[in-house]
């Protein structure tokens, strides 16, 4: 099965899976290596927190080793981790009383209206521009939890919109529309940068 | 030409191509010649691109140690505790619950909905009765019917004040 993370294409062998589903944990130990930091990327841009994303992204693949059995369509394994992902995450909000503390890596950015590189340089100079990333980053984090969610399977990660449907049970129209409104939020807070020349 | 205010609220949708082919060719012919219109669009695919290229966080190292001995340790569970802990944390709620709701439902059925101790025979004299009395005379019908429902409820009690 093929899994597009960024520019390049990870591919999990079907015959790692069947290992794993018949409870070979070295096999179960490669779908982790392919897979994990997806799943953490994911689980912390729900959570905005590392530990509980640390601990969730644990309980995400012990869980998905218990029951890999369940897992009838080899093609679904990122949508499928994802999704018991998302299910430990909501059952954990659900708890009272959980101390979320957001993640807080780039004190020096976190303002957004800080003055940074030129907006309107080429895009080349756009996809490597840290500071800029970090900008972007930070503003995601501002975002609602949907849009979150939709932001980092699709541009993050790299997942289809078909995948990241079957991910959140809903339609494709319903995954593009959260997207084009989470782009349009990030443009209003960005807006500042849109005119600086 | 559309007005840009309507074209630029399209904007988001065209950017992630969620446009019908129509709106599509409406908003190409528009933003041809509006060079405000072109500076959003590009805006948001700005924003795409670089969300495109934030690189993604190494997930901790230990992750997989711990996952192991968790996993190891469930393998080395014999079937009987496997079996009680999916029973206790998946059924045994789901069996109490289910236990309790009929529970309520037969105590409900016991005390309100249960039918009358009266047997077939008493029912069948009860109707016979009603027959005869009323016999070619409608206007007594409610009259003896209320006079059996009387005796069959009352009955015992009338006897008892009578004597």
């Amino acid at each position: 099965m093929e899994y597009r993370e960024k520019k390049f294409v990870k591919i999990i062998d079907d015959n790692i899976i069947e290992k794993a589903r018949n409870g070979d944990i070295c096999a179960f130990e490669e779908i982790f290596k392919e897979t994990n930091k997806g799943i953490y990327n994911y689980l912390l841009n729900l959570s905005l927190n590392r530990d509980l994303a640390d601990d969730l992204t644990q309980e995400t693949y012990v869980r998905a080793f218990k029951s890999i059995k369940s897992l009838k369509n080899k093609d679904a394994l990122i949508s499928w981790l994802h999704r018991i992902a998302l299910n430990l995450y909501r059952d954990e909000i659900k708890k009272p009383k959980l101390n979320i503390q957001i993640i807080d890596d780039n004190n020096e950015n976190n303002d957004i209206t800080e003055d940074i590189t030129d907006w309107t340089t080429n895009p080349e100079n756009i996809a490597t521009d840290k500071e800029l990333q970090n900008v972007v980053k930070n503003a995601i984090q501002s975002l609602p939890e949907i849009h979150r969610a939709v932001i980092t399977m699709h541009h993050i990660e790299g997942m289809e919109i078909d995948d990241i449907a079957k991910v959140l049970k809903i339609s494709n129209g319903t995954v593009m529309s959260r997207l084009a409104r989470a782009r349009e939020s990030l443009r209003r807070k960005l807006a500042f940068y849109e005119g600086k020349k | 030409m559309m007005k840009c205010e309507k074209i630029q609220k399209m904007l988001p949708d065209y950017s992630v191509g969620a446009l019908s082919a129509k709106k599509r060719e409406l908003i190409r012919s528009h933003i041809k010649n509006c060079p405000k219109c072109m500076e959003r669009l590009e805006h948001l695919n700005k924003i795409a691109l670089l969300m495109d290229n934030i690189p993604q966080e190494e997930a901790p190292s230990y992750l997989w140690a711990n996952i192991k001995e968790k996993i190891t340790s469930y393998e080395e569970e014999s079937f009987w505790q496997k079996s009680f802990k999916w029973l206790w944390k998946k059924r045994i709620p789901a069996l109490i619950s289910s236990f309790s709701v009929l529970l309520i439902m037969a105590s409900f059925y016991f005390l309100l909905l249960r039918p009358s101790e009266k047997t077939e025979q008493s029912i069948y004299k009860d109707i016979r009765q009603h027959t005869f009395s009323s016999w070619n005379n409608p206007l007594t019908d409610r009259v003896v019917l209320g006079m059996i429902v009387v005796e069959n409820e009352f009955g015992d009690e009338l006897n008892e004040t009578n004597r």
